[in-house]
């Protein structure tokens, strides 16, 4: 076509200036000269409607006659959200959508076609259809609308059947967002649902439209714009029946970009199971540089089930006293109870207050608060006042410390801030000194330094904040930050070098001995010797009923590989529930084929 | 006698139109019910309307003895035309429920009211004992009053489409592209006349470039200039190749000298060229204008939609209000013609040509028997400008060049426009009577 247009352009201009020149030479007047030269033109014009309506016409009038073009939209396959592996949590497959191109439905058939799709199972009743239709109605006529997705193999084959007596409905294959491990790491992937009204006023300028996706939870959410891509289109002729005759351009959409995380499937896996059946959080971490391992929140839920229509009893579970879509693992805030003797050591032990040869007596009370053992501990060294978890060691530690000391040395380790990594909400916690006293109308009394020096008292930690002071012991006084992210498409979030935090060696060492005989001979020594884990029970009572049970640890003892923070709501001691989980948590994560 | 001859036009001329306002009525009687509530006969108020206004200019021109009998029923044919489209693509789309049937509508309305302004300001430029000669005295005033506007429009300007055309007064909003042609033609018709004495014994030589007149040059390079400003700050390049071609045209009428308009023909290309290696803007019209596939749904969607209104058109085309044209965007004005030529059909789109060629040689006509060379260019030049206006518009619809948004004129919406031409016609109505003096020189 353009060719021939431009070859006219210039024939005429050529014939234009040699009649042009002829009429010089032939001195002719002026004016007859210009009308000559605008007929010519005019004339020019008129070839080329005679083209258009007689050569071409043709062609364009079918294209007219039945709407025949269409813009095909092809969306771009979202980006993948993967391990450190590469294994997928988060990846798209084919699935059979129902689409409607409202002008191609003759006027009078919309209900004749709207009792169909209620018969053939689509619409659960006329109501709910000609919902949809109001829907269809706002946009143009010729694009089609996605009225169902995710059709149960019965829908789509009596809508194939019935396809030739459906005007303007079509059956289309498109990517679904699929999450191969259903409910593995879901508080950190989060989900899709359809875009809302205010969504789509605040991204106005993104070219969302309305039934499209749109991160909703987690991850989708936090790199919505990166996980999404272009779209793509298609300008096709089709025939009466919506066949593609030909296409007549194209336009490529851009895949979205894949989100490579540090989580390890396996060991995500193992946290989540060992967190089955309970309400809970587990954190695993890379001592070495913070990479999140994983990072598990109990209860969880089936992303799949999310992304699709959720029914009655699921959303009020969702919503539901058990609160399964807060994270609990960076969200919850807990007493860390015996979890905190640790920083309560490191802080008497840099004081210079706990000496080699210095000694604790527990008679199994100390100024009205009793230790967990009621008969007393007798006479202990911090190793066996850490390995028994002797709260009237930890008392006189902290009574000897001064609370200022202790909870700066809380604040060292991390605790009362969050711990940076930002593609997660995180709760801050809490570390109580006389100001926060203050601030908050109380008044501060020396039974609750020696309340804090236990873990109690108004201390709140996140169980992420709880790996993260497990992992400073771990690599010998150094306070990680933790990465979720690896990369996202080609750009690389790099680890961020963990901070000495000032400890000296002997402080981490002396530390390091207790934890170890934690396991050997203290409250955890039912684990698994061959392990080499060395941690830290903790029985926190809290006012909610049962205490909250807490092991932070890490392994192997001697070169530590991973640091392991669980939390199970309620379920009572430490030693008892906690432990186990890190247990078997390491296990995995400590055999060969998965590091 | 010939006065009777120009009452038959008019009637033949409102029968046809009386005829397509009925059709158009019949088509969308609901759409007209719905749009005046028990008085759908109020359609027909301002054509009717319209039609006595021809009948009293034609009175006045009796009165004033006008030799011209032909002009009037034309633009009677082609304003009739354009209001009679424009009700009836206010119809269809009301009819096909499209969101722009309300404005359409509106348009319609207001294009006739626009009609109303532009035949009192015919009116009063014939009743009024005037002389067009006297723009002649007022040349470089209305020169500077020319620039004035645009230089107004560039500071003050409203943007719309990324152009900055038009200029809003509050109270009334125009375009000042159009009245800025009018008066540049009348400028360069003066201009030229009075310089004209000089030429002819400049004649004789022979060659391209030997041998410039500066009187002609100067003037061609100024307007060459003015017009790369419009194309440039106000992004304009339908307008500026009109006004440039009207201007090449009058100098041609002015010097008898075909090469001041090759001339200037390679100055505008290469001020074309620099516009399209400059501006993103120009390039995307100029890669629609190659391939509107490209993106047929965006940018491309317009041309698309007016090839198929063509092609479904044919022959004697799809009846009026038989195709549906009003889903062509902008279709009420650029897009006009390809309304007409789907309704109509090819031999109605070329009888079309053939009214607004015969107008245009009308304007001539008129020129050629003024004994006053001011008149007989200011005619001259009326007439090129109507018809390089009518050209740029039409061959963009058939994308034999890249599409601009100039007016069809009298036939699109747009008031500014129509009230312009409809002066212009006042004009060339004036030439026409008005006796030259005695005096003037004998050529």
């Amino acid at each position: 076509m353009t060719p021939l247009a431009l070859t006219l352009l210039v024939v005429s201009l050529v014939v234009g200036a040699a009649l042009c020149a002829a009429g010089i030479y032939l001195r002719v007047p002026r004016m007859a000269m210009l009308r000559g030269a605008l007929l010519l033109i005019f004339i020019i014009f008129l070839l080329r409607l005679a083209y258009w309506q007689l050569l071409q016409g043709d062609y364009w009038q079918q294209m007219s006659v039945y709407n025949h073009l269409r813009w095909v939209r092809s969306p771009a396959p979202r980006g993948l959200i993967v391990d450190r592996q590469g294994y997928p949590l988060a990846t798209n497959k084919p699935a059979l959508s129902v689409w409607l191109v409202s002008g191609e439905v003759p006027r009078d058939d919309w209900d004749t076609l709207l009792e169909r799709l209620v018969a053939i199972g689509l619409f659960p009743d006329l109501k709910a259809a000609r919902a949809q239709l109001e829907y269809c109605h706002r946009f143009p006529g010729y694009q089609p609308v996605r009225i169902g997705s995710r059709l149960t193999l019965e829908i789509v084959s009596r809508l194939e059947e019935e396809l030739a007596f459906l005007p303007g409905v079509y059956l289309k294959i498109e990517p679904i967002r699929h999450y191969p491990g259903a409910s593995t790491a879901a508080h950190i992937v989060g989900y899709l649902r359809e875009i809302n009204a205010e969504e789509l006023a605040a991204h106005a300028n993104a070219g969302y439209r309305l039934g499209d996706l749109f991160g909703k939870a987690g991850l989708e959410r936090e790199f919505e714009s990166e996980l999404r891509g272009m779209e793509g289109g298609e300008q096709v002729e089709v025939d009466a029946r919506g066949r593609v005759l030909r296409t007549l351009s194209t336009k490529p959409s851009v895949p979205g970009e894949t989100i490579t995380l540090t989580l390890d499937v396996a060991i995500q896996r193992a946290a989540e199971q060992g967190l089955h059946g309970h309400r809970g959080a587990a954190v695993v971490l890379d001592p070495a540089n913070g990479d999140i391992l994983a990072l598990a929140s109990a209860p969880a839920y089936d992303l799949n089930v999310l992304s699709g229509k959720v029914s009655r009893q699921m959303l009020a579970w969702l919503h539901g006293s058990q609160m399964p879509e807060i994270n609990r693992a960076t969200r919850g805030r807990y007493p860390p109870g015996s979890v905190f003797k640790i920083v309560t050591a490191a802080a008497a032990l840099e004081a210079g207050e706990v000496q080699p040869n210095t000694y604790y007596y527990c008679d199994g009370v100390y100024h009205g608060i009793h230790c967990w053992k009621r008969s007393g501990h007798g006479a202990l060294s911090l190793t066996e006042a850490i390995a028994h978890s002797c709260n009237v060691a930890f008392m006189k530690q902290a009574e000897a410390v001064g609370i200022a000391r202790l909870s700066a040395m809380g604040r060292r380790f991390g605790f009362g801030a969050t711990t940076g990594i930002d593609v997660l909400r995180e709760s801050q916690g809490t570390v109580p000194d006389p100001e926060w006293a203050k601030a908050h109308g109380q008044h501060w009394r020396v039974g609750d330094t020696l309340q804090t020096g236990i873990g109690q008292s108004a201390l709140e930690v996140t169980p992420l904040q709880s790996a993260r002071l497990i992992a400073a012991i771990a690599n010998g006084g150094k306070l990680v930050h933790p990465r979720l992210v690896r990369s996202v498409g080609d750009r690389q979030y790099p680890a961020t070098e963990p901070e000495l935090i000032g400890l000296k060696p002997e402080t981490v060492r002396r530390i390091t001995r207790g934890l170890r005989a934690v396991v050997g001979e203290g409250t955890a020594r039912q684990l698994d010797p061959a392990l080499r884990i060395a941690g830290k029970t903790g029985t926190a009572q809290n006012p909610g009923g049962e205490d909250h049970a807490w092991f932070v640890g890490y392994a192997p003892a001697h070169a530590p590989r991973v640091a392991v923070a669980v939390l199970v709501e309620h379920g009572g001691h430490g030693g008892a529930m906690a432990a186990p989980i890190v247990e078997s948590i390491i296990r995995a994560a400590l055999q060969p084929t998965n590091r | 006698m010939s006065r009777r001859r120009e009452f038959g036009l008019l009637l033949l001329v409102f029968a046809i139109l009386g005829l397509g306002h009925w059709v158009v009525w019949q088509a969308y009687l609901p759409v007209w019910r719905a749009g005046y509530p028990g008085q759908d006969w109020l359609v027909f108020l301002g054509p009717a309307l319209m039609a006595l206004g021809w009948l009293v200019l034609s009175g006045i021109l009796t009165v004033r003895r006008c030799p011209e009998t032909l002009l009037l029923p034309l633009v009677a044919l082609l304003c009739g035309i354009g209001i009679l489209f424009l009700q009836r693509l206010a119809g269809g789309a009301a009819e096909a429920e499209l969101s722009k049937a309300p404005s359409l509508l509106r348009d319609y309305h207001k294009q006739l009211v626009s009609f109303g302004v532009g035949w009192l300001a015919l009116a009063a430029m014939l009743v009024v004992k005037w002389d067009y000669r006297a723009l002649s005295r007022f040349k470089y005033s209305i020169a500077f009053t020319a620039l004035g506007l645009l230089l107004i429009t560039t500071v003050f300007g409203d943007a719309a489409n990324g152009q900055q055309l038009t200029l809003n007064l509050r109270f009334i909003a125009f375009q000042p592209h159009d009245p800025v042609k009018l008066l540049l033609v009348v400028f360069m018709a003066a201009y030229l006349a009075e310089k004209r004495e000089l030429l002819s014994f400049a004649a004789g030589h022979r060659g391209l470039l030997t041998g410039l007149d500066f009187r002609y040059m100067g003037p061609l390079v100024v307007l060459w200039l003015l017009v790369m400003a419009i194309i440039f700050v106000h992004k304009d390049l339908g307008t500026a190749l009109l006004l440039f071609g009207a201007f090449l045209g009058i100098l041609y009428l002015g010097t008898n000298r075909g090469r001041y308009v090759v001339i200037g023909l390679l100055m505008f290309l290469v001020g074309v060229g620099v516009a399209y290696t400059k501006f993103e803007r120009v390039q995307t019209r100029v890669a629609i204008w190659q391939n509107p596939w490209e993106d047929s749904n965006g940018a491309g969607y317009q041309i698309c939609q007016a090839l198929m209104a063509f092609g479904n058109g044919r022959v004697i085309g799809a009846g009026l209000a038989g195709g549906y044209p009003e889903r062509i965007p902008a279709v009420e004005t650029d897009m006009i013609y390809a309304a007409i030529s789907e309704d109509l059909g090819l031999v109605g789109a070329a009888l079309l040509l053939g009214v607004i060629l015969t107008l245009v040689g009308r304007l001539f006509h008129i020129g050629l028997r003024s004994p006053d060379p001011f008149g007989k260019l200011l005619a001259g030049g009326l007439g090129v400008t109507l018809a390089v206006q009518a050209w740029v518009i039409l061959a963009g619809v058939t994308k034999l060049i890249p599409l601009t948004g100039v007016t069809l004129p009298f036939i699109s919406y747009g008031g500014t426009s129509l009230v312009v031409n409809l002066a212009l016609i006042g004009i060339a109505l004036n030439v026409a009577y008005t006796t030259p003096a005695v005096d003037t020189p004998a050529s």
